[in-house]
């Protein structure tokens, strides 16, 4: 049994939630330095202790100079060569996603599912470039901006490439995480789109990985391929996983579509190019999901293909929950989209 | 009550329908296997209703333009997401299309779907068309528009891919979505430039934008945005491949309604580019070239469907030419009486040739006759090369895969491998210890 399908301990979950929850509403900038260090740690910790290897090492290098950026960032407030260089790393930009892509090799999918949602690079966005703690200049702000759209571009592009599912919805949804940061970027507006944008892309990408992790589980599904067709095995998979993609790539009626809309009207008026690139990577976005979508579930199932159990229990109604709150929230953006 | 009081309610009763059937296939909801074609049923009666109320209601008022501004969903710094709605004389004649066609396709499509496997899926994804339809009518600005364009772009996506065990209808529907969303894009960065260039955001405010430095820009993007939905050069490769979907869906959509929308966003914000003359020559251009590009392809064509679609295309180019000359309202009667033709061929279509093979009364006296046009005036060797060219559409595949979707995949795959190859040396470590 590979590493990726071996369970996920329940207390490095429980740990991992509790220090996202303090990254996030930590009331000083020690408890959030303590939070994006156990956040990002952890994971680290539990790959390097379970696979013992050099890469796993290695990949503990770019979010411990992160969180040592952060820290020194509390120290220093003005420092914002520090920000930049945490916040490209933290926030997997294009080419630092690939500790993010190591570690998601090496840790069980829930506990990397769990550092995804924690969005740690959005977090540090939010505590060190926060509207009342702007250090960073207008060109500063417009550099890391276009940095973060161009990756957001990049990962949609590796995302139309790449054959394992898994992977597919991991670069759509670091695309999506980009999109976030570089819209924290641009001043007060942006970050009025940001709670909205967060509660979407962690609702869908939610949905997204655990339907494609229990597929790979129960029927070793990990490439796409014309004749997985899993839409008729799977119906109820199959209508969620359609339903919660189109809302998490900005389809009307999800909660992404307004945060989106009002994220290129921020950008828009730092730079235009930014905020092309940030509309090309999000209609792109939806190109990528639907090939992830036809190449899991349509197609004649090949003979080989049939499950090795039932659904878990608690999954469809899970992502009901997740589908029923993405459309609440696509009826009613008021609620998260507005100023912090 | 006026009409701008009854806009609301009526947009609600029209959303109901697509929202019951999606909410009842999400909770996986089983009652009576004949009920999602009674809501279809009932749905297409309420669109119809629906049109009979507005149109009375704009003739009584003296046809004068219409609008109703909904309360905003969204309001903050200066950022307003305001639905705005707006009946005038060309949302007229698009939701009397609409009104029209919508019915016309849900009762040609009981007898094909009473147990046929995702029957459910088909009657909401029609629904869900003739609200979003219904909506892009009367939409009163770009942003209420680009909602329901996207959602007839992604009903028409999911129609394409309706028959899911044939992979040809999910590659033919990863196509299609791949030209939508380039469309999207292009709709997409005009609403942003918008907001960000023009004081007033509302169609009926267009003229005295005209004059804003972003009005060619918003014009070149909204010219570009619509050829994709239009299937105009050089977004047409689509089109005949979405015939993969259902008859009755691709009536509906390449014949009359979804594929006319390039068009009707024209015609919608026709202030601001027809001051522009580059904006019309270039608008005449792409018009004509599909225009001949498409006759010369669609008589290669062997398939009824696939040569329907690009008549279609033939004459929406034909249509952008008319757009560009000013002759508004000559469109407007055009797109009309051509929706109403592609419909009626379309429906036909797939039942014509079991006509003709199965039923001798009706093929008796009928010979099948190949019509010669003015190909024939061109020398015959000219001829040749015109055809075979015409059989290969042009080379416009090996274009557009040689100039774009190679470098732009070729660049990604490059770096998925670079990414790979890092990540193996990892692994490579990994063993070594």
């Amino acid at each position: 049994m590979s590493w990726q399908r071996r369970r996920a301990a329940p207390w490095a979950l429980a740990v991992g939630a509790a220090a996202a929850a303090l990254m996030w509403w930590s009331p000083n900038h020690a408890a959030f330095t303590l939070g994006i260090l156990v956040v990002l740690g952890l994971p680290l910790a539990r790959a390097i202790c379970r696979v013992l290897d050099a890469g796993s090492r290695r990949a503990i290098v770019p979010p411990l100079l992160a969180v040592l950026a952060a820290a020194v960032h509390g120290i220093r407030p003005q420092s914002a060569e520090v920000a930049i260089v945490a916040l490209l790393v933290v926030g997997a930009a294009f080419p630092a996603h690939l500790w993010f892509e190591s570690l998601r090799a090496r840790v069980p999918t829930h506990e990397f599912l769990l550092l995804m949602l924690s969005q740690p690079g959005f977090a540090l966005a939010v505590h060190i470039l926060g509207p009342q703690t702007v250090t960073l200049t207008h060109g500063q702000r417009g550099l890391l901006a276009a940095w973060f759209a161009v990756s957001a571009v990049m990962q949609t592009g590796l995302g139309l490439v790449r054959h394992d599912p898994l992977r597919a919805v991991v670069a759509i949804t670091l695309s999506q995480s980009t999109l976030m940061v570089a819209g924290a970027m641009a001043d007060t507006a942006g970050f009025a789109a940001e709670y909205g944008m967060l509660a979407g892309t962690n609702l869908g990408a939610t949905g997204l990985v655990l339907v494609l992790a229990d597929l790979r589980r129960r029927y070793g599904v990990t490439r796409l391929l014309p004749d997985n067709g899993l839409a008729d095995a799977e119906p109820v998979l199959s209508r969620h996983f359609l339903v919660l993609g189109w809302l998490f790539v900005g389809l009307p009626g999800g909660i992404v579509f307004f945060a989106e809309d009002l994220l290129f009207h921020a950008l828009v008026q730092h730079s235009a190019w930014s905020a092309a690139a940030m509309i090309g990577a999000s209609v792109l976005n939806a190109v990528a999901f639907h090939r992830v979508f036809l190449g899991v579930f349509s197609g004649q199932m090949r003979p080989g293909l049939h499950a090795s159990g039932p659904v878990p229990k608690l999954l469809p109604d899970l992502l009901q929950v997740l589908t029923v709150v993405m459309l609440g929230l696509g009826f009613w953006p008021g609620l998260l989209l507005g100023d912090r | 009550v006026n009409l701008a009081d009854l806009l609301a309610p009526l947009l609600g009763a029209v959303a109901l329908g697509p929202a019951v059937l999606g909410l009842s296939l999400l909770v996986g909801f089983q009652g009576q296997s004949a009920w999602p074609r009674r809501m279809a049923i009932a749905h297409s009666l309420v669109v119809l209703l629906a049109t009979l109320v507005v149109v009375q209601f704009w003739l009584g008022a003296g046809m004068v333009a219409c609008e109703r501004e909904l309360p905003p969903l969204l309001e903050l710094q200066g950022y307003r997401w305001v639905p705005i709605l707006l009946v005038d004389g060309f949302s007229v004649v698009y939701l009397v299309l609409v009104a029209l066609v919508y019915p016309v396709v849900v009762r040609f499509s009981l007898p094909s779907f009473v147990r046929e496997p995702g029957a459910g899926r088909y009657w909401f994804l029609v629904a869900l068309l003739g609200a979003a339809l219904w909506l892009l009518s009367i939409a009163g600005s770009l942003d209420t528009l680009y909602v329901a364009w996207e959602l007839v772009g992604v009903s028409s996506v999911m129609l394409i891919g309706f028959f899911r065990r044939q992979v040809r209808a999910a590659q033919n529907s990863l196509r299609a979505l791949v030209y939508y969303r380039l469309g999207d894009f292009l709709v997409l960065l005009a609403v942003v430039l918008i907001h960000h260039g023009f004081h007033d955001h509302r169609f009926l405010g267009f003229a005295e934008q005209a004059s804003s430095h972003a009005a060619l820009p918003v014009a070149l993007a909204l010219l570009g945005g619509s050829l994709a939905k239009s299937a105009q050069l050089p977004m047409s490769p689509w089109l005949h491949r979405a015939m993969e979907g259902p008859a009755s869906s691709s009536a509906i959509f390449y014949g009359a309604l979804s594929v006319h929308l390039g068009p009707f966003l024209l015609l919608r914000t026709a202030p601001l580019w027809l001051p522009s003359t580059t904006a019309c020559v270039v608008m005449a251009g792409i018009g004509l070239c599909t225009a001949a590009w498409a006759t010369l392809v669609g008589r290669t064509r062997s398939d009824a469907k696939t040569a329907l679609a690009y008549s279609t295309m033939a004459q929406i180019g034909l249509m952008y030419v008319e757009l560009a000359l000013g002759w508004h309202t000559l469109v407007a009667v055009h797109l009309f009486t051509h929706a109403g033709l592609r419909t009626w061929q379309f429906l036909r279509s797939s039942s014509l040739i079991q006509d003709f093979q199965d039923n001798p009364v009706f093929a008796a006296g009928m010979t099948m006759q190949r019509r010669y046009g003015f190909e024939r005036l061109l020398p015959a060797r000219l001829q040749r090369r015109v055809y075979l060219a015409a059989l290969r559409l042009f080379w416009i595949d090996a274009v557009h895969w040689q100039l774009f979707v190679r470098p732009f995949l070729g660049l990604f795959r490059w770096l998925e491998r670079v990414e790979e190859r890092v990540l193996a040396l990892r692994a490579r470590v990994r063993r070594g210890r």
